[in-house]
């Protein structure tokens, strides 16, 4: 049974699959037109890169301290041998990332022992919320460009609208021909139904994957090894992230949220296109509930990490999580918890209901 | 008639569901972001009423807001110089603990008082706000004296003698307006609303919403094929639609927009429709001789003539793709093409880029004059004249397909 909706699937929804292939492509090259086009670009030119990454080489085994001994000499031998630009800037930068990482591993000595503050960007809940800073790992100097270009190319996803483009056309415009009332009737109806729905589910899992992957790939993030132990906040932007892991961690959080939410969004839909049998008024009541919760996070960012149907910045998602004092966590165990237990609602409910 | 007051009856209850929801929405989001935005309300309250009326209230307020910003540098300054006294090469010092509890009193203050980045905040929202108020007079001063000088100087073409003939006009006009309002105004929701207003994109919701199917949806279940044996006929129908789209769209769009004045009207405390629009930070050199009342209703024609172009072109896409589907893709490319015109940086006659993205603010911050045929002309007009046009075409277009699909649905 599954192997003929994967059949019909191929066979009568080309179209379907060619759009949603053209939808993201178009996404991406939009995504990547933009940052090329960025005039007020912080990324490192490529020979920079090279210097910076030379520099990273060096230093991988090197306690902070050690770092800034080793980084001070080569900025002396760079003025007294009068090298490049490139191995400039990328001194400069290198030193820039490392003041910061002396400045988060002072947040977590003053949570900890009541001193230790070596910077003037002093978190205002320092003294509030010494928790959060307590269990902070010291971070390493990295490269934070691909972290950076990822997040940018992911506020391009579009996937609550190729998911309701998926339930429309696999479930919606069926429902309100009555395709399916001649399906009830027949004896395999329990099989075709669980077929459809391991279908619909595997393949929106395959076009999120894509999309994720084509958002990484561009990024680079995949060609940075040092981020699998590097803590996040060493990157611009996250020195008292309510974070506390490594830098693939945030990634993979962010993909498991983002692939939470797809199936919630399909759970939503699916049960709104069964419910309202028309598939304008589907289209109707999902544009409009994606809607409104992406404008909503627009407004109120702070609402972002929960809006799961709606179109939402990864940047907001993840600047806005804060730190939760009885969990000892970040917000982002809440969303991943409450998107878990709603998620795992829908699909008992729905089964019950015989929903499909 | 029959059969339009049929249809006209029909899309009473989606138009009715669509306007009081998305308004609803609407007035809910734009206050709470507002108050988020502002902060603590009280504090500002509290600093805005300390000050006095006029150029002494906007001092003030500048020089508090320089006061604690340079209290806060001293301090900043302190820590900074031991850390240069005392850095071991890269690696940094820690600061002593004093000097840490220091910034942290100085900078956030404490449970019960307000540090000095929050009253530095407050100040400095008081002082933008107050700029606009205090110094709108001088800065339209300078720039007429600017347009006389320029003239005496023998300029001699004839478009800026024009332009400065209208302009002299329109700033005499407003510096009377301004002479009669000398009362402070807080108009904190009157900056946000414009800026709002000018940027949102739930009125093109609406528009998507209540027009993407007009004609998809029939076109796809076949109903289509009647209308043409019917007295009224497929273009008879179709024209009926069209009015009624626009129709629907028009209604939604005047109650969402009054409903959100209404809203930020009752929110503030000062009675700010009747204060000159250049009071409105990044107004005051605006020619306009209105007030925000009627600044508001000029931006309500202008806004409401581009909803009415877009619901125009939104049914001839659901015309031209014919099924539910493609036409709830379709129609979105021109609800969002504003909205991504305006963050792609692309080169386009300013005027011409203001008019593709309906950027009010753009339109009405300044002279706001068009060149044509050596004679300046209000940019609103033209935009006005421009987006009608496009709604007429793209409604006769729409019409002209309909009878071809008469035949051949």
């Amino acid at each position: 049974m599954l192997e003929l909706q994967v059949k019909q699937l191929f066979k009568y929804h080309i179209v379907l699959i060619a759009v949603i292939i053209a939808i993201i492509a178009l996404s991406r090259v939009v995504g990547i037109t933009l940052m090329k086009n960025d005039r007020f670009s912080q990324y490192m030119s490529p020979d920079t890169a090279v210097e910076f990454d030379k520099l990273l080489d060096s230093t991988s085994d090197m306690t902070l301290e050690e770092c800034a001994e080793y980084i001070e000499r080569k900025q002396t031998e760079a003025i007294m041998n009068g090298e490049d630009k490139a191995v400039t800037e990328a001194i400069t930068r290198y030193n820039t990332e490392l003041q910061r990482c002396f400045a988060v591993r002072g947040y977590r000595n003053y949570s900890r022992y009541g001193k230790g503050i070596v910077s003037l960007n002093i978190p205002s809940d320092l003294k509030a919320a010494p928790e959060k800073y307590r269990s902070y790992a010291v971070p390493r100097v990295v490269n934070s460009d691909a972290f950076s270009r990822y997040i940018f190319l992911s506020s391009f996803s579009i996937m609550p609208i190729i998911v309701m483009l998926i339930t429309a056309v696999l479930s919606a415009d069926g429902l309100e021909k009555g395709v399916f009332k001649q399906t009830n009737i027949s004896a395999e109806a329990k099989a075709f139904y669980r077929a459809k729905e391991i279908m619909t589910v595997v393949f929106i899992c395959i076009i999120y994957i894509a999309d994720q992957l084509s958002v990484m790939l561009l990024s680079g993030v995949f060609e940075r090894p040092e981020y699998r132990t590097s803590s996040v906040q060493g990157i611009v932007g996250f020195g008292t992230s309510a974070f506390r892991g490594t830098i693939s961690q945030v990634i993979m959080w962010v993909f498991i949220r983002g692939l939470l939410s797809m199936l919630l969004c399909y759970n939503i839909f699916e049960l709104i296109a069964k419910a309202l049998s028309s598939l304008k008024k589907y289209i109707i009541v999902c544009t409009s509930l994606t809607a409104l919760l992406s404008v909503s996070a627009a407004y109120m960012p702070a609402l972002s990490p929960y809006m799961f149907c709606g179109i939402t910045k990864i940047s907001d998602v993840l600047y806005d999580l804060d730190y939760v004092k009885s969990l000892d966590a970040s917000e982002g165990l809440i969303v991943i918890i409450s998107m878990c237990s709603l998620l795992g609602g829908l699909f008992v409910w729905r089964r019950e209901n015989n929903i499909t | 008639m029959n059969a339009f007051l049929f249809m006209l009856k029909k899309a009473i209850r989606p138009t009715v569901a669509v306007t009081v929801g998305l308004t609803c929405f609407a007035v809910l989001f734009m206050i709470a972001s507002f108050k988020s935005a502002y902060g603590d309300d009280k504090l500002y309250a509290a600093c805005f009423d300390s000050l006095d009326e006029g150029e002494e209230g906007y001092n003030a307020a500048r020089y508090n807001s320089e006061k604690l910003s340079a209290e806060d540098k001293e301090i900043l300054d302190k820590a900074d110089r031991y850390i240069s006294t005392h850095s071991n090469g890269s690696v940094p010092p820690i600061l002593p603990n004093e000097m840490v509890d220091e910034i942290f009193e100085t900078l956030f203050g404490d449970s019960e008082t307000a540090g000095s980045s929050q009253y530095q905040a407050v100040y400095g929202l008081i002082s933008k706000q107050l700029y606009s108020q205090t110094f709108s007079r001088e800065l339209i001063k300078e720039r007429t004296e600017g347009y006389s000088r320029n003239i005496r100087r023998g300029v001699t073409d004839e478009y800026s003698l024009k332009i400065a003939e209208l302009m002299m006009d329109d700033y005499e006009k407003v510096l009377e307006k301004e002479e009669n309002h000398r009362e402070r105004y807080d108009t904190r929701y009157a900056n946000n609303f414009i800026g709002f207003i000018s940027s949102e994109p739930i009125s093109y919701i609406g528009i998507f919403l209540l027009l993407f199917s007009s004609f998809s949806a029939e076109l796809q279940s076949g109903r289509y094929k009647a209308f043409k044996l019917t007295k009224t006929g497929a273009v008879g129908y179709s024209s009926y639609r069209i009015i009624i789209g626009i129709l629907q769209a028009a209604v939604f769009f005047s109650v969402y927009f009054f409903a959100l004045y209404t809203a930020v009207i009752l929110s503030s405390e000062t009675k700010i429709s009747s204060m000159p629009m250049q009071y409105l930070s990044g107004f005051e050199l605006s020619h306009l001789p209105i007030n925000f009342g009627g600044f508001v209703l000029r931006i309500y024609f202008m806004k409401l003539s581009f909803t009415l172009m877009l619901s125009a072109a939104v049914m001839l896409l659901s015309m031209v793709s014919r099924r539910i589907i493609p036409s709830a893709i379709v129609c979105l490319i021109p609800l969002a093409a504003p909205a991504a015109l305006s963050r792609i940086d692309i080169s386009l006659n300013e005027n011409l880029r203001q008019m593709m993205t309906c950027d009010i603010i753009g339109m009405n911050n300044d002279i706001g004059a068009i060149n044509i045929g050596g004679s300046p002309i209000d940019v609103a007009a033209v935009f006005f004249i421009a987006v009608i046009m496009i709604a007429v075409c793209s409604a006769a277009a729409a019409l002209i397909l309909s009878g071809r699909r008469g035949f051949d649905a």
